[in-house]
């Protein structure tokens, strides 16, 4: 059982004359054992945010409980949390077996229990002929499971993750993804995961909350946000390649402005009459990237860069004229203020 | 470039030039300590390096005839326990300044540097009467207090700690350890090749002190190697072979004392607990 409530939460930095507002009036609430990714460009404060959480920053307002137990004064060692940080944080000069114990040691816990403890988190992770390394001796995906054991050990309700794969290759990155995805599932608890990439968001996330300068711009799950964007930030954000933003022609509704349309609802528009409901429109290939079950086109419409998502591959020179058409059933339309029309 | 057999560069001929003659400059008196501790009295001016009847005589008058080996512990204890004391409290003055945020740090940091513009030669005379109104004239506290915390040691530690990323404290206050445990199990351990430095410093540095002991000591049973060496030298004449044969036993601990921590220095700092 763990449910975190953020309630008012407001951050600044500075003295009161040159205060400088990372997180305004901030409001979530977060189930127990819900998996909540916080997304969002960078300098967004999803890591002041988490730290917060964590006991690690001061609360400037506002009120955070965890279990419906207040903690804003508490240690982060009182909150029944883990924490795991983008650059792991390992201490350097401890073995991957102290590591982990290290915390459990100066709770002064039984010493067979924290064997016991370490080596069945160790089996889970399969980092058990690492026990005696150093971080140095590691490679960076097994000091990311080493980092994800320590945060185990404690045996948390809540855990945080601070972009913990950022740092590994993609390939590491997808598999890494994956074992956090079944950790959630073994071990049942609440998480917290800050991330700007989006697929992890995607993948891994129960909620997607998404954040831009301090302000949640919509929280709801990915199929949600991916499906029914509040705003032309979320839209722009989440989904990729990114979704193309053109300006709207006149006398499509009333206020709009812009037109976004996802480069999965382009088509190359044959001599064949067109499904209902598209729209046809010219420009000139820039840019073809095939990536083999799918071809990246970049075509220049009257200015405007438009990325289309052609499945197969497709054969085409830069400077060759095109037509594709739009599928205006899934195109999402914007006023000035970037609000969904 | 200068790989097999190809002529040394001119460069490099200029640049050993430079050295051997450092060299030659740095050795030769101690070269030359080292040969008057084997010499008796009235060999002490002729220049030959070996004497014509090398004797152990003045090693063995010193450490009967003297006090010298008094002197040598009172210079040991004197030195350890600044070290210790140095490494300390600058240690943790340093970490204070590079990882909490306080009211007033930088004006105690600008307070602390400035003690590092002041020479020895000023200090001493109001040294001399703190010693003198707290009683601490000729005593072994009197001895030691001056150099119990030392601005350069504050700097030097507060710039190493500046590069010990907060993550690993931050980790550490989620594992629940306490503040000073941070400090001793986490921090400092990081820091090793710093505080090896400044134990070297510190302890050569009271070592060779001459002037506050100096100052400070009035009987013999607490001078300090330095002091109790220049006793020798009297008003009417110069006991110059006790004099070198001191001052050579005075130079082993620091040869000790500095192949035992260089290692430590050379080692580099020990990080990858990061990315690597
Ligand atoms: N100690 C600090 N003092 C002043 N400003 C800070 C401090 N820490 C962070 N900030 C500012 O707060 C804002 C949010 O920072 P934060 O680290 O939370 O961003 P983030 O969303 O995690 O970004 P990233 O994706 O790059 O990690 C940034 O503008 C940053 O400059
Ligand atoms: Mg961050």
């Amino acid at each position: 059982m763990a449910a975190v409530t953020l309630s008012n939460i407001s951050k600044t930095y500075g003295e009161k004359s040159a205060a400088k507002m990372i997180i305004e009036d901030l409001n979530l609430d977060i189930a127990d054992k819900e998996f909540i990714v916080l997304v969002g460009p960078s300098g967004c404060g999803k890591s002041t945010l988490l730290r917060m959480i964590a006991g690690l920053e001061d609360i400037t307002k506002g009120q955070i409980s965890i279990d419906d137990r207040v903690v804003n004064n508490l240690e982060p060692k009182d909150r029944d949390i883990a924490f795991v940080f983008q650059n792991y944080a390992l201490y350097p000069h401890m073995n991957v077996y102290k590591n982990m114990a290290f915390g459990l040691r100066a709770a002064k816990m039984d010493k067979r229990e924290i064997e016991y403890r370490v080596q069945q988190v160790a089996a889970i992770l399969e980092i058990e002929e690492l026990m005696f390394r150093r971080p140095a001796e590691l490679s960076g995906g097994q000091r990311q499971r080493v980092a994800i054991g320590r945060a185990m050990v404690r045996d948390p309700s809540v855990f945080l993750f601070d972009e913990p794969l950022s740092n590994l290759d993609a390939k590491l990155r997808a598999s890494m993804r994956a074992e956090i995805k079944k950790l959630h599932q073994t071990v049942k608890t609440t998480i917290i995961y800050v991330t700007h990439d989006q697929v992890e968001a995607m993948t891994l996330a129960d909620r997607i909350v998404i954040l831009k300068d301090g302000i949640i711009q919509q929280i709801g799950t990915p199929m949600d946000v991916y499906n029914d964007p509040a705003n032309q930030f979320v839209a722009g954000f989440i989904g990729s390649p990114e979704m193309n933003f053109i300006r709207a022609p006149k006398g499509v509704a009333d206020g709009c402005i812009t037109l976004g349309i996802r480069p999965e609802d382009i088509i190359i528009a044959g001599d064949a009459p067109l499904p209902a409901g598209h729209k046809k429109i010219k420009g000139t290939v820039t840019v073809t990237e095939p990536l083999g079950a799918e071809t990246l086109l970049s075509v220049d419409y009257s200015g405007t860069e438009i990325t289309a998502k052609i499945p197969g591959l497709y054969i085409a020179n830069p400077g060759d004229d095109i037509k594709l058409a739009l599928n205006m059933q899934k195109a999402f339309l914007f006023n000035e203020k970037g609000e969904r029309v | 470039m200068t790989d097999n057999k190809a002529p040394i560069s001119p460069k490099k001929i200029i640049i050993w030039t430079f050295l051997f003659i450092g060299a030659v400059i740095m050795m030769t008196p101690i070269i030359f300590m080292f040969s008057a501790s084997f010499k008796y009295n009235d060999q002490i001016y002729e220049l030959a390096l070996i004497s014509s009847e090398p004797t152990l005589s003045n090693y063995i008058y010193l450490f009967e005839n003297t006090e010298f080996l008094r002197w040598f512990l009172n210079s040991i204890s004197v030195a350890l326990a600044t070290t210790i004391s140095v490494l300390f409290f600058d240690s943790l003055v340093g970490y204070t300044l590079a990882k909490f945020k306080f009211k007033g740090r930088k004006i105690v940091f600008v307070l602390i540097l400035s003690t590092l513009m002041i020479p020895t030669e000023m200090l001493v005379i109001p040294w001399y009467i703190l010693a003198r109104d707290l009683g601490l004239l000729d005593s072994y506290i009197g001895l030691i207090f001056p150099g119990i915390m030392t601005g350069f040691g504050v700097f030097l530690m507060k710039q190493f700690f500046e590069g010990v990323p907060d993550d690993y404290l931050d980790a550490a206050r989620i594992d629940g350890v306490g503040e000073f445990r941070i400090f001793t199990d986490v921090a400092m351990p990081l820091v090793v090749p710093a505080l090896s430095a400044l134990a070297i410093f510190t302890f050569l540095g009271n070592w060779t002190a001459f002037l506050w002991p100096l100052i400070v000591t009035s009987s013999a049973e607490i001078y300090t190697v330095p002091v109790g060496l220049a006793s020798f030298s009297g008003e009417f004449q110069s006991e110059w072979e006790m004099i070198m044969t001191g001052a050579a036993v005075a130079t082993l601990p620091t040869l000790i004392i500095f192949l035992f921590l260089q290692r430590y220095i050379i080692r580099g700092v020990i990080l990858g607990g990061l990315k690597g």
